[in-house]
């Protein structure tokens, strides 16, 4: 274990501060590198601001202080990390659009201008991926919400984007869904670097490193969720 | 399998009839047009395979602005007024013209609505729109305008589950505390949508979304093509021989 191969840093957040009312910051001098291969969790209470933060990695909003790096260049325009960062909504309903569930999954790649054939093989790969295969035709809004989830997920998957972010992804998934789930984000992680938040314990099984946010501030980094349970669960946060 | 595909009516030669059929509907000056127009329009209707019954349904929010056209005709026309089209002129009383206005008005409604009732998805409306050179900017509109539409929809039934799941399903609509309800529940239903309008747009930035709309090119089918022509051309010959009377006009004339 002495040598470590230095990874590649693809997104570094430089303290961010953000408030969506003036003068009530949500997010506090936030830095943060993501590297190729990270799997990271970010955990934290309700309204730590954790949607929020990775709000700030796709482009959707922009910090009201602080700056961003992607592959070591400042964004200058937040929009060009749309094409690098793939996000999956909290809700799901928030991010479909298409009334088909097909449709809306081959919507990313189309507007990547990818080819009608690479749409294709795409929207098959990804529907494979989450075994929603016999839903293509279905419309979105009779499916159940665990389906829904899936939908919305398969809709950035299809994107193959550099960075993956999910927002609660394993929310209203069944055990074997979820077991399904962190399967495929061991597989898609070989190839992007995935960012989860997440209040389910058994999601940190599958990451490499664990956030903990509070009050929109990044409180502690672990390496694993061992650590990350000994520290939190018995010692307590507040007796350090 | 093949003759499936070679038999389906393309959505482009739809809308394209569907013009041409509309055009030729405001041209028509006579009650036997009128009638000859109508069996074409059932002859529509079944090649579209379209509902009757959902035509029907969604051509009702009109009727009222039909009636109304129809007493407006009818207190502004005097007797015998006269209609033409190229060297046909028909004679009309009052009455059989206000008839001869509503009857037209429900075929042009019924006819746009069978372009909408013969296809199951309304993008795939909008996919041929945009192949036939609609501009960006109509086909924008009608994109969001169609998702508003769907979103005030599903609100509205969410919001009736809502209600009847709380079991006041059984109250009587003549009481004026059901209407103050039904005012607040359409007021939360707008609310509602334009929220979830302000998250689309999220959605639609994360998902690269630039205003231009990309989707599978829709192609013309032979019998899409025959279809269109048939129509054309059934709709010249009705409006060149409308010189010809089939009927004695001395019923509707004054
Ligand atoms: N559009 C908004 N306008 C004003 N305040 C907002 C807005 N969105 C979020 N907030 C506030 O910002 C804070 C952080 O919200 P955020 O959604 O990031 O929390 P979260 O960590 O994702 O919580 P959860 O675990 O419930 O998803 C909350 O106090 C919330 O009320
Ligand atoms: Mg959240």
């Amino acid at each position: 274990m002495a040598i470590t191969m230095a990874r590649t840093n693809i997104l570094k957040l430089e303290n961010i501060w953000f408030a969506y009312e003036k003068g009530k910051y949500v997010l506090k001098d936030i830095s943060l590198s993501i590297l190729k291969g990270d799997k990271i969790g970010i955990v934290g209470p309700n309204g730590s601001g954790k949607t929020t933060l990775i709000k700030h990695l796709n482009g959707l909003l922009s910090p009201e202080k602080g700056r961003i790096f992607y592959n070591g260049y400042e964004v200058k325009k937040r929009r060009e990390l749309t094409r690098h960062v793939g996000l999956v909504f909290q809700n799901p309903e928030d991010q479909v659009f298409f009334p088909i569930v097909e449709e809306d999954i081959a919507f990313g790649p189309r507007n990547q201008g990818l080819k009608e054939e690479e749409v294709f093989t795409r929207v098959k790969e990804a529907m494979e991926y989450l075994k929603i295969t016999h839903l293509a035709k279905r419309s979105f809004f009779s499916l159940s919400f665990g389906e829904k989830k899936k939908v919305s997920i398969a809709g950035v998957l299809a994107m193959r984007p550099e960075i993956m972010v999910l927002d609660e992804p394993t929310l209203g998934f069944d055990p074997w869904s979820k077991k399904e789930f962190l399967e495929i984000i061991d597989e898609v992680s070989k190839r992007s670097a995935i960012v989860i938040t997440t209040h389910d314990l058994e999601v940190l099984d599958h990451v490499n490193r664990i956030i903990m946010i509070m009050d929109g501030q990044i409180k502690e980094e672990f390496v694993d969720k061992k650590e990350f349970m000994t520290k939190v669960f018995e010692h307590g946060l507040n007796e350090k | 399998m093949e003759n499936v595909v070679l038999l389906k009516i393309d959505t482009k030669s739809k809308i394209l009839t569907i013009i041409v059929f509309l055009f030729f509907l405001i041209s028509i000056i006579s009650i036997e047009q009128l009638l000859f127009a109508f069996l074409y329009w059932v002859v529509l209707l079944v090649v579209f395979k379209a509902r009757i019954r959902q035509v029907f349904l969604k051509a009702t929010p009109v009727f009222p602005l039909i009636i109304s056209l129809g007493i407006l005709t009818w207190w502004g026309k005097t007797e015998g007024s006269i209609m033409t089209f190229g060297d046909a002129t028909v004679n009309y009383s009052r009455t059989g013209l206000t008839l001869f206005f509503v009857l037209r008005s429900m075929l042009l409604v019924f006819t746009a609505l069978l372009i909408i009732e013969s296809e199951e998805s309304f993008f795939k409306i909008i996919y041929a729109l945009d192949d036939l050179y609609v501009p960006d900017l109509i086909i924008n509109v009608l994109l969001f305008m169609y998702r508003t539409f769907l979103d005030l929809k599903i609100e509205g039934e969410k919001m009736l589950n809502a209600r009847y799941s709380r079991g006041s399903y059984k109250s009587s609509w003549a009481k004026i505390s059901e209407y103050k309800l039904l005012g607040y529940m359409l007021g939360s239903i707008f609310v509602r949508a334009s929220y979830k309008s302000h998250s689309r747009k999220d959605a639609l930035i994360s998902r690269m979304y630039d205003g231009i709309f990309r989707h599978e090119k829709t192609h013309f089918t032979s019998t899409g093509v025959f279809i269109l022509w048939v129509t054309t051309i059934f709709c010249l010959i009705i409006l060149l021989i409308s010189k010809v009377r089939f009927f004695d006009y001395g019923m509707l004339s004054g």
